[in-house]
């Protein structure tokens, strides 16, 4: 089992093989963040491979005032962010005031024939949201935080963080819903 | 049964127990359990197998060429300081003039090629022969 404290002191005494153990740990929690905000497949994973250098770098720092999830995933959301800013400013996009018109390219889902692929329509639609959506909806549904943890990676207050879940998730909802009629005979 | 409001339908599949028990069944419930159902699927991408070992290694050739790059700073230092010394006791004891040294400029030229050349194959030439491999 993977004993958090243990590692941590390990990594610190410069033990390379358990800081591999925790970088093994933590791979998907950083990949899922970096993917769903950068979504340039082949940045990806250098920005994962920096994201675990600067946990490695600033480990001694970590405090343990919050889980070492929440701060490894504040970094992953923080190195995505950045590297956005600097390379790609186009998906870094402000608050829309009418986030319930929001248009999404896919508007005609016929492509995707049976029910399986929801999830890849699905998928789909929170790749075109703003990234702030996408962020608390990874976090949330993917990554398993609480409100409160996401406030914590983001900075977003809890209650922006709830607002951004309720309605992102009414706005696919109504999109399902229309996929779904217009898939079943 | 009461129609129930978006909020009161997303809580339910949050599992925040708003709802006393009852399972809700329309269109909007169904779309609900669908939508959620998809956003805690894993993408079908991933990171490379080895992913965890080239992060490792990353760290520790970096580790290497910085304690690479303290040696020679801590060699330079040393390496200063003596012949600060040898030239200060020189001219103190041995009362001779610097300047009047025959080849002094190849003595202190030589370390410091040698220094240079070091440092330069740890900083330039070894990590493009791993970045060939």
């Amino acid at each position: 089992m993977f004993n958090e404290k243990e590692v941590i002191t390990k990594v610190l005494n410069g033990d390379v093989r358990a800081f591999e153990a925790l970088v093994k740990q933590y791979e998907r929690l950083v990949f899922y963040v970096v993917h769903r905000l950068v979504k340039d497949e082949g940045a990806v994973e250098d920005i994962c491979q920096e994201v675990f250098i600067k946990v490695h770098k600033s480990l001694a720092r970590f405090n343990h005032q919050s889980k070492l999830s929440t701060w490894i995933a504040r970094i992953a959301y923080l190195t995505a962010i950045n590297y956005l800013r600097k390379y790609n400013r186009a998906q870094l996009s402000d608050y829309p005031e009418d986030i319930e018109n929001y248009h999404f390219t896919t508007e005609t889902p016929e492509h995707l024939l049976n029910k399986k692929e929801t999830a890849n329509y699905v998928e789909q639609l929170i790749l075109q949201l703003p990234e702030k959506y996408r962020t608390v909806l990874t976090l949330y549904h993917l990554n398993e935080f609480s409100c409160l943890e996401i406030e914590d990676i983001t900075g977003m207050p809890e209650g922006t963080i709830k607002n951004y879940l309720f309605r992102a998730r009414k706005l696919l909802k109504e999109k399902i819903q229309v996929y779904l009629k217009n898939e079943l005979p | 049964m009461k129609e129930m409001s978006d909020d009161e339908l997303q809580q339910w599949l949050d599992g925040k127990p708003s709802l006393n028990g009852n399972i809700p069944l329309n269109d909007d419930a169904e779309a609900y359990r669908n939508l959620f159902e998809a956003l805690g699927k894993e993408p079908e991408t991933g990171l490379s197998y080895n992913f965890a070992a080239k992060v490792t290694r990353k760290i520790a050739t970096e580790q290497k060429r910085n304690n690479e790059l303290r040696l020679n700073i801590i060699v330079a230092v040393i390496f200063i300081t003596v012949i600060s010394a040898v030239f200060g006791l020189f001219t103190v004891f041995a009362k001779v003039n610097i300047t009047s040294v025959p080849y002094k400029w190849l003595l202190i030229l030589i370390p410091v090629i040698f220094i240079a050349i070091q440092y330069f194959d740890q900083q330039l030439v070894k990590p493009n022969i791993f970045k060939r491999r």
